[in-house]
């Protein structure tokens, strides 16, 4: 085989070790922005790498017979401009993963307006205790009321003085 | 083996690593999980007099979702939401009304799900989350003597809105600080100082006690009287089957008495047909035998009878009219006596009248009282005497009437019998008299009849016998003379005459009657004296 070509893949090679590597002992390099999965990600490395290696031992064996110096330059110039995309892509597809869509969290302003029912009496002034229906999950919190309100009373839950307890009011016919 | 190939191979191994790669940097957080990703930068925001300030964005929390996590530049926390159960135990609470008591609870306490109490407890329990459980025990112990002190032993214990209430309010103000949710908490146990809890519940006890002293003795009533019912049934049954028992023996008894007489009965029917028949011989028997004797013996012994009566008849007749004839001649005896008694007593009288002229004065002075005293005793006695001749007289009267229609009537007779007679002629009246005869001579022979033995001492022997009846015939024959008024010797002899004229065999119908009549004497045994058998 050609020692040239052989060079090339060994290149290819040592992308794929790199890869094989973070995925068993984890990522071991981080460049760039920490919001973003970078071009000098360890990913993006790997790709430039090991595409460059592969594309360009393809493009050496392909221009086989030409003049040595122009094979050699031409083989890695096509190596580069194909490792070069394959880099962009994998970026690109880590920061699509990074910014996707999830569960928003909930928090004390999704409580606001949330339609309840009082589940211990409610004394003027006093903690009872209240069922709320939020984000399709029943929540128990404790709330306070201007008037005492028996249980069983619908509530509108119109403020959170805290993160455990409510304050609301009777929608009661 | 191409190096084409090779590098062919190596770029879709490079790719499929890539993917795989970039693909581990997503985490997911379980449903009991929260995730805190630090490391990014917060949003920027710069205020009205041109300060920059950064928010807590960057520390991003994600509960139940997957996020992407950069290696090595961001860091991944977990906070675990699962619930603790948390023991708490406290020691001589006061409570609001001063009495000392001891409470155990168990209060069920977890993180909170919302983005705020994440961070807080993150912010705490990070490095620290099996310290939870003990930080948390020690903050609700104090918040109980809080509670107890605020609410009655009784509130406690009843008045569940009011201790949750409570509750809340504590944990309001010591666990929604550091990202907790007290969930629950509930009191396992209170023991109050001294009875205080037993006193509370004696009375209700005391009640339930009495309620069920009633309850049970009311019971025992109703099953004591539904036992003494169901005995009675009983014993009326037993009383009933004692009743059905006896009379189905009895029945079976009689039943048996029957069968049992059944052979005797039968045997009884059979004698009595037996006798029946045997009774219906000895009647044949007997009535033959009476026919027997009917004609051996009875016949005889009427014949018999008969010839005595005839015989004593006549012995009878005989004997009246000796006694007659006795009599007449003693009245006629009596008659001259009794003339000549008279005039000797006349001769008397004449006498003494003679020698009483002076006692006779001095006796009728007596004689007058007792006259007038007799006088009156007379008086009655004319009176019952007169009484007694009144009835007599009447008894007379009716007699002499009886008297007189018996003879009117028998004067009748006489004239019928008379112009029966003059009807009939003389022939009939012969007729009459041949059939009066015979009873003449038997009843001339009857006092004959009647002597058992006679011995005759005459002169002439036996012919005196024969004397006697004829003598009694002829007075019979004058008797009859008397009573009919028909010279009844010269019918006879008239008949007599005639008779011989004609034929004479009238003397044969008389010496046949004769001799009928000395022939009843035959019947007693006379002494044998023969007697000569002359007739007229």
């Amino acid at each position: 085989m050609d020692p040239f070509v052989l060079t090339l893949l060994l290149v290819g090679a040592a992308g794929v070790v790199l890869l094989l590597l973070a995925l068993v002992i984890g990522d071991f390099s981080h460049l760039g922005h920490p919001d973003a999965d970078g071009p000098f990600s360890l990913p993006a490395l790997c790709a430039f790498i090991g595409g460059g290696g592969f594309a360009g031992a393809i493009a050496a064996t392909v221009l086989d017979g030409i003049p040595e110096a122009w094979r050699i330059t031409g083989s890695i110039g096509i190596g580069l401009v194909a490792a070069v995309p394959l880099a962009w892509l994998v970026v690109r597809f880590a920061g699509a993963l990074m910014r996707m869509r999830t569960d928003e969290t909930l928090s004390d302003s999704h409580l606001m307006g949330a339609l309840g029912v009082v589940i211990s009496a409610i004394p003027a002034g006093g903690l009872g205790e209240v069922r709320l229906s939020v984000a399709g999950q029943q929540l128990k919190y404790n709330a306070r009321a201007e008037d005492a309100l028996a249980p069983g009373t619908p509530v509108y839950v119109i403020g959170t003085p805290s993160a455990t307890s409510v304050e609301v009011v009777s929608v009661a016919p | 083996m191409s190096p084409v190939l090779i590098a062919i191979g190596g770029i879709v191994v490079l790719v499929v690593l890539l993917v795989l790669l970039v693909l581990s940097r997503i985490k997911v957080a379980g449903p009991n999980q929260a995730f805190l990703v630090t490391g990014r930068r917060g949003n920027s925001t710069t205020s009205a007099t041109g300060e920059i300030s950064t928010d807590s964005s960057g520390q991003k929390v994600v509960m139940g979702a997957s996020v992407f996590v950069l290696p090595i530049v961001q860091k991944l926390n977990t906070i675990d939401l699962s619930s603790r159960r948390i023991p708490v135990g406290i020691r001589g609470a006061v409570s609001k009304q001063g009495v000392k008591c001891d409470l155990e609870g168990v209060a069920i306490v977890k993180v909170g799900g919302s983005e705020s109490s994440v961070r807080a407890a993150a912010q705490r329990f990070l490095n620290q989350q099996q310290g939870i459980d003990v930080f948390t025990s020690e903050v609700l112990a104090g918040a109980l003597r809080s509670i107890v002190g605020r609410l009655t032993i009784e509130e406690i214990i009843r008045d569940r809105a009011a201790f949750a209430s409570a509750v809340a309010e504590e944990a309001e103000t010591s666990l929604t600080g550091q990202g907790l949710v007290l969930d629950t908490f509930q009191l396992q146990d209170i023991q109050a100082e001294g009875t205080y809890l037993a006193d509370l519940g004696r009375p209700e006890a005391a009640r339930v006690v009495k309620e069920a002293a009633i309850a049970e003795a009311r019971a025992r009533q109703a099953a004591e009287q539904e036992r003494l019912l169901a005995e009675e049934a009983i014993a009326v049954a037993n009383r009933q089957l004692a009743l059905k028992q006896a009379q189905i023996s009895a029945e079976i008894d009689a039943a048996k008495a029957e069968s049992d007489a059944a052979g005797p009965l039968a045997k009884a029917a059979q004698d009595q047909r037996v006798l029946t028949e045997q009774e219906k011989v000895a009647e044949r028997t007997a009535a033959l035998t009476e026919r027997q004797l009917d004609t051996q013996v009875r016949k005889p012994a009427d014949a018999e009878r008969y010839r005595i009566e005839q015989e004593a008849e006549g012995r009878k007749t005989a004997t009246i009219a000796q006694a007659e004839a006795n009599q007449r001649a003693t009245i006629a005896k009596a008659d001259a006596d009794r003339q000549a008694t008279i005039a000797a007593a006349q001769a008397a009288a004449e006498q003494a009248k003679l020698t009483g002229e002076g006692e006779r004065s001095r006796r009728s002075a007596l004689a007058e009282a007792e006259a007038i005293e007799g006088a009156k005793k007379g008086e009655a006695e004319r009176l019952r005497r007169q009484a007694i001749a009144e009835a007599v007289e009447s008894e007379g009267a009716a007699e002499a009437s009886a008297i007189t229609a018996r003879g009117q009537a028998e004067a009748g007779a006489m004239d019928l019998r008379a112009q029966a007679f003059s009807t009939y002629g003389e022939a009939a009246v012969l007729d009459l008299l041949v059939k009066v005869l015979p009873e003449i001579v038997e009843a001339a022979g009857k006092p004959l009849a009647a002597v058992d033995k006679m011995t005759v001492i005459s002169a002439d022997g036996a012919q005196s016998l024969t004397r006697s009846v004829a003598g009694t015939v002829a007075q019979g024959i004058a008797l009859t003379n008397d009573l009919t008024g028909t010279d009844l010797t010269a019918l006879l002899k008239a008949v007599t005459d005639r008779a011989t004229a004609k034929a004479g065999n009238g003397t044969t119908a008389a010496g046949s009657t004769a001799a009928a009549g000395s022939g009843s004497g035959n019947g007693k045994g006379i002494e044998s004296v023969p007697i000569d058998g002359t007739t007229r």
